[in-house]
């Protein structure tokens, strides 16, 4: 009977956990996560924005991107944001998705119960393409010859024009 | 008779063109700036790119063109319209060149979204976007929000000629004496909101821990975008990635501002608060407001539990409506939230997002003042059927002063009107041939129309090609009021035929 209990409760804890969801199933079938516990992975990006007893951070899987709420004490995890020339940290997040939640006046979130950093970012070199820098280079000598040549002619034939 | 386009127009058109080009080239100093103290010279080769297009554009146009000519109604329309488009195209360059857009198409949807401050996005990966791309995505709704002619006013045109070309931006508020004076007020006003809003916007971040130059960099790009009524963000996730309710209030109050027409603006510098009080469109726009609301809550009735609680549900509707009535298109929700809201509520906000704002601000859509005429003209219609026939009854409305409406007033204001109904309903039907829901085109519509930038899920890059077209006509079409287009699609079907 108690091996009957332990199972029906695992099962229990394992429909409840819904594990490895995407952020866009979350965003886009919110009424079937709310409440639960989910696990999602994705990058870190943006900046930390300090909550009343913990702060935020926004997490993006797939072109999509939501706000993890983490307690202080994560903080110290967090090493890189992704942005323009930076990877963020890749992260797995293990915590509970909220349709509207009740503690941050109705936003879409998810209480983060557990952070792993699976990989940490990185601060990117600059990659510009050479062929990039040839084109804006000629570019520049043939438009800044055109535009004086043009700007001589148009002020010879018309004199006195303002 | 109507005079036939010669080759004056032509020679006119071009010579204003190029010299409006070449402010445009100047403009993108501001971006290089950015990327060079951001340190981001992949950014910088783009702009210097883009600059030097848009420099021999000009040159080229100057060429052409001889000297300066006084510039009549029509020319100024068809400057007016070609600038805006031409405009579209050139600043999509930089756009295009960060690789953040699929196609060049992408690219320019994003910059005439932002110039005709709607705020529908294409862009990819906007999280890693560089800032100095990003600045300029805000810049430009800044530029189009005041009018990009107006920039040029101030420095290329005088007298008659700025006139003619400033009616032809949808502005026919002279605030003060002449054109370029109101110009000056009009940026004196914006740049003044725009470093105490910016301010404000920045301390809010600072609060939640952003460092100062993210704060302020987050600060400057949401006052832009959120004045301009363009809805624009530096982040995927919109006003969302805030997190922060009174962050979302500081933005209602900057766009209440934007949604606020110059006219009143200028009488509350000059001292006199009770315009505020007195003057017929901020009345109407308060009603509006508060009628709109009303059918969204009507609509919510049967699901109000859904939300944790009161300030969260208003928190929710209230956001997206003013958002949606001033037509910034800010939103604090996911857009498949939005597409989730019962068919009322999702109708409420349509209908705010189609009144707009007031009239000489910088919102889209019919305006409040064009709804407020039409009230005033049934009451006039109903008490002149009351009176006795001989008696001549006159309707007033407080605009800055007293004014009597007469029946040109009426007809010009219900010329525009069905025009933006037939736009939105266009665009709908479009959307529906396309295979999306009636409803969810006509969100979409409307909102690209009345330069709002609220999305229910239609607006995506993979979206077709036609729809995306027919989105910047609509975007083009409803900042210009349409007539400026009608002449220039005239010119150019005369053009054509020759």
């Amino acid at each position: 009977m108690k091996i009957k209990i332990i199972i029906f409760a695992l099962l229990l804890l394992v429909g409840y956990t819904c594990y490895g969801q995407t952020v866009s199933a979350l965003v886009n079938n919110p009424d079937l996560f709310d409440g639960k516990t989910v696990i999602v992975k994705g990058e870190l990006v943006g900046d930390i924005i300090e909550g009343k007893d913990g702060f935020w951070v926004n997490l993006l899987d797939s072109g999509v991107a939501i706000g993890i709420y983490l307690p202080h004490s994560e903080k110290g995890k967090i090493k890189f944001l992704g942005k323009y020339d930076v990877t963020g940290d890749f992260v797995k997040i293990k915590g509970v998705f909220h349709k509207r939640c009740i503690e941050h006046a109705g936003d879409t979130d998810i209480h983060s119960v557990s952070m792993e950093v699976i990989s940490q970012g990185m601060k990117k070199e600059e990659e510009i393409p050479v062929e990039k820098i040839i084109f804006a280079f000629s570019l520049g000598i043939v438009g800044l010859a055109a535009i004086g040549i043009l700007h001589i002619l148009t002020r010879r034939e018309a004199p006195g024009d303002d | 008779m109507i005079p036939d386009f010669s080759k004056d127009d032509i020679f006119v058109v071009s010579h204003y063109l190029g010299k409006i080009f070449i402010a445009l080239g100047i403009a993108q100093l501001l971006p290089i700036f950015v990327g060079v103290i951001s340190r981001e010279f992949g950014a910088v080769i783009d702009f210097f790119i883009s600059i030097i297009a848009c420099l021999a554009f000009a040159s080229i146009l100057l060429y052409f063109s001889p000297g300066k000519q006084e510039i009549n109604w029509r020319q100024g329309m068809i400057i007016v319209a070609l600038t805006w488009f031409l405009a579209m195209c050139f600043s999509a360059l930089p756009l295009y060149l960060s690789g953040h857009y699929s196609c060049y198409l992408d690219a320019c949807f994003e910059s005439m979204s932002a110039y005709a401050t709607t705020g529908l996005v294409l862009v990819q990966d906007l999280d890693h976007m560089s800032n100095a791309h990003n600045i300029w995505r805000h810049f430009m709704c800044f530029i189009g929000g005041q009018g990009i002619i107006l920039v040029a006013l101030v420095f290329f045109f005088r007298g008659s000629d700025a006139l003619r070309i400033y009616i032809g931006e949808a502005r026919d508020d002279k605030i003060l004496p002449n054109s370029i004076t109101t110009a000056k007020f009009i940026w004196m006003v914006s740049f003044t909101y725009l470093i105490i809003g910016s301010l404000m916007l920045a301390i809010v971040l600072l609060f939640h821990g952003l460092p100062f130059s993210r704060a302020i960099f987050h600060g400057l790009c949401i006052f832009m975008a959120g004045w301009d009524t363009a809805g624009f963000a530096p982040q995927s996730q919109n006003i969302l990635y805030y997190h922060s309710p009174s962050f979302e209030i500081v933005t209602i109050i900057i766009i209440l501002l934007g949604a606020t027409s110059f006219g009143v603006h200028y009488a509350v510098w000059t001292g006199k608060f009770r315009e505020l009080r007195e003057d017929f469109e901020i009345k109407i726009l308060m009603f509006t407001i508060f009628f709109t609301y009303m059918i969204t809550l009507i609509g919510f009735s049967g699901n109000i539990a859904d939300f944790p609680d009161v300030f969260s549900f208003f928190r929710t509707t209230f956001y997206q409506l003013i958002s949606g009535h001033t037509g910034v298109g800010y939103s604090n929700i996911y857009s498949s939230a939005l597409a989730n809201w019962p068919e009322l509520a999702i109708f409420g906000i349509i209908l705010a997002m189609g009144i707009g704002g007031c009239m000489n601000s910088t919102s889209g859509g019919i305006k409040v003042f064009r709804i407020g005429l039409f009230y005033k003209s049934m009451k006039r219609e109903i008490r002149r059927l009351a009176y006795p026939e001989s008696s001549y009854v006159k309707e007033f409305f407080h605009h800055q002063r007293e004014i009597s409406i007469d029946d040109t007033m009426i007809k010009n204001a219900m010329v525009i009107t069905v025009c933006y109904i037939l736009l939105y309903i266009s665009g709908a039907v479009i959307a529906s041939f396309l295979g999306y829901g009636f409803l969810q085109g006509l969100f979409e519509s409307v909102s690209a129309a009345a330069n709002v930038g609220l999305s229910i899920g239609i607006t995506d890059p993979s979206m077709p090609a036609i729809l995306k077209i027919w989105y910047i006509f609509e975007m083009w079409a409803g900042r210009l009021e349409f007539f400026a287009i009608f002449i220039l699609l005239r010119f150019l079907v005369k053009i054509v035929k020759r």
